[in-house]
């Protein structure tokens, strides 16, 4: 019954890390849509707004994601409304993702010298033109490490969406080590993939800093 | 802290669950014309991953079976030992059968079928360990998977013995071999399995606790759905089906005075 690890088993694992970096990228694309907004409305100057960011940002941060995981696939399910692995998943992890990113990105936004708010509003522009043109380019600069070391942090947190049966790189893993028993080549083989898309993300974020400091 | 969080949370979302109306009785299933059953994809050998990484074992065969029973097709989705309750609670699948041991907590959230299936369970350790049954035991440490039959067997037991939970039988089996945990509770079959992997850290039994009989999971107020599994588990025991199939996966037949429910 118990077999071994064979060559097979890793192609088994490279077609389930296609999950976890699908996973990662649609979560980092909406809940980075939604931290964008989440963000501005935290820094916005009216009350109500940065209220309601602020709760926002303090009710996901202050709950745990498999809890989150947990409430999309099974809670909706309560009240007849059957929502599938994947759907669970990325709607957990997008907001997830939002509230940290947004977070983050607050920090860049506000990090940005105040003269540079004032200069601008001296030249006349609105406070929309002002964040457009002024504030949100300097702050993206500021934001790339916080933020690709965040995405690397998603990635293999992506793992807990094994919990309601999504099966990516570690769930898959588990799966091939209770096939064969093998517990030292299966998780080498595992941590060695991720370590090649978490390294290979940091280097394109490294170049990228450069890039855009160029035109400073 | 995380475990906790979602213990409580699988918790709560279960007892919701009860609350919701089942529809998944057998005209449901027949009228889709899909029966949804969950396995196990990382339970040997009941359901585990073959060479071609595609799922088999005893429990994905005992699946096939009763697709085949009920004349509809055949939808498996893989349940761990974690949300095979929850799974069958909310009504996403429509039965589990992921070697689940029937008591009486369990109970309270679904219904058990009639036992399709057997495997002995129990405590092994190395033959050197100078241990000849469970009265023996010490303060060793005992690794086990978290949750199983084996688990609560063992702790119903020895409520004081010092036992190591892991998320599964390898987890487990890996914690034994390396020498984290001095004896190992499991499936006969699995120490049998690992000893003829690695006669030097054979296996050998300290007490077989029991026979332990795994049945069908099916979700509360479903009495037609139950009623059809139980006759196709007799049906099945009878014509001597379920036994080939346990000896083919498990290595023994089932005895001849197999219990129901």
């Amino acid at each position: 019954m118990i077999r071994e690890f064979g060559s097979e088993d890793i192609l088994f694992l490279l077609l389930a890390t296609r999950w976890t970096i699908l996973l990662t990228l649609a979560s980092a694309l909406i809940g980075g849509t939604i931290a964008l907004v989440v963000a501005v409305l935290r820094i916005v100057p009216l009350r109500p707004a940065n209220w309601l960011a602020i709760g926002y940002i303090n009710l996901v941060q202050g709950t745990p994601v498999l809890g989150q995981l947990f409430i999309f696939f099974f809670g909706f399910s309560v009240f007849g409304w059957s929502v599938g692995a994947w759907t669970a998943a990325v709607t957990a992890f997008s907001i997830y993702a939002s509230a940290y990113l947004a977070e983050i990105w607050r920090g860049g936004l506000q990090s940005v010298p105040k003269t540079q708010w004032e200069s601008s509003a001296a030249l006349g522009l609105t406070y929309l033109q002002r964040l457009r043109y002024i504030i949100v380019p300097q702050a993206v600069r500021i934001n790339i490490p916080p933020t690709v070391g965040f995405i690397v942090q998603l990635i293999k947190n992506t793992s807990l969406a094994s919990v309601i049966g999504f099966v990516e790189l570690s769930r898959a893993g588990q799966m091939l080590n209770n096939a064969t028993f093998a517990p030292m080549s299966i998780y080498l083989t595992v941590a060695a993939i991720y370590f090649v898309i978490c390294y290979s993300l940091s280097n394109v974020s490294q170049r990228l800093e450069r890039r855009i400091h160029v035109a400073r | 802290m995380m475990k906790y969080l979602t213990a409580i949370a699988s918790a709560a979302l279960v007892s919701i669950g009860i609350s919701a109306p089942a529809k998944a009785d057998l005209k449901d299933i027949l009228d889709a014309g899909t029966v949804r059953i969950g396995v196990p994809s990382d339970v040997p050998p009941f359901g585990f991953l073959d060479e071609n990484n595609e799922q088999i074992g005893l429990d994905v065969e005992v699946a096939k079976m009763i697709a085949e029973g009920l004349g509809v097709e055949l939808e498996l989705t893989t349940v761990t030992s974690a949300n095979r309750i929850s799974y069958l609670a909310t009504n996403r699948i429509d039965l589990t059968i992921a070697a689940m041991g029937a008591t009486p907590q369990r109970a309270l959230q679904i219904d058990f079928s009639s036992p399709y299936s057997a495997l002995s369970i129990g405590l092994f350790g190395p033959e050197d360990s100078g241990l000849e049954s469970l009265s023996d035991l010490g303060d060793q440490s005992i690794g086990v998977a978290r949750g199983t039959t084996q688990d609560i067997e063992l702790t119903e037991r020895m409520p004081d013995a010092n036992i190591q939970r892991y998320d599964d039988d390898a987890t487990a089996a890996s914690a034994y071999l390396s020498g984290q945990v001095e004896l190992f509770a499991t499936a006969n079959i699995i120490a049998n399995d690992l000893s003829k992997r690695d006669p030097d850290n054979a296996l050998a039994p300290i007490e077989i606790f029991r026979y332990s009989p795994t049945h069908v999971g099916v979700p509360k107020g479903n009495p037609e759905l139950l009623r059809w599994v139980d006759t196709f588990v007799f049906y099945n025991l009878n014509n001597g089906r379920l036994s080939d199939l346990t000896e083919e996966w498990l290595g023994q037949r089932l005895p001849e005075s197999f219990p129901s429910m």
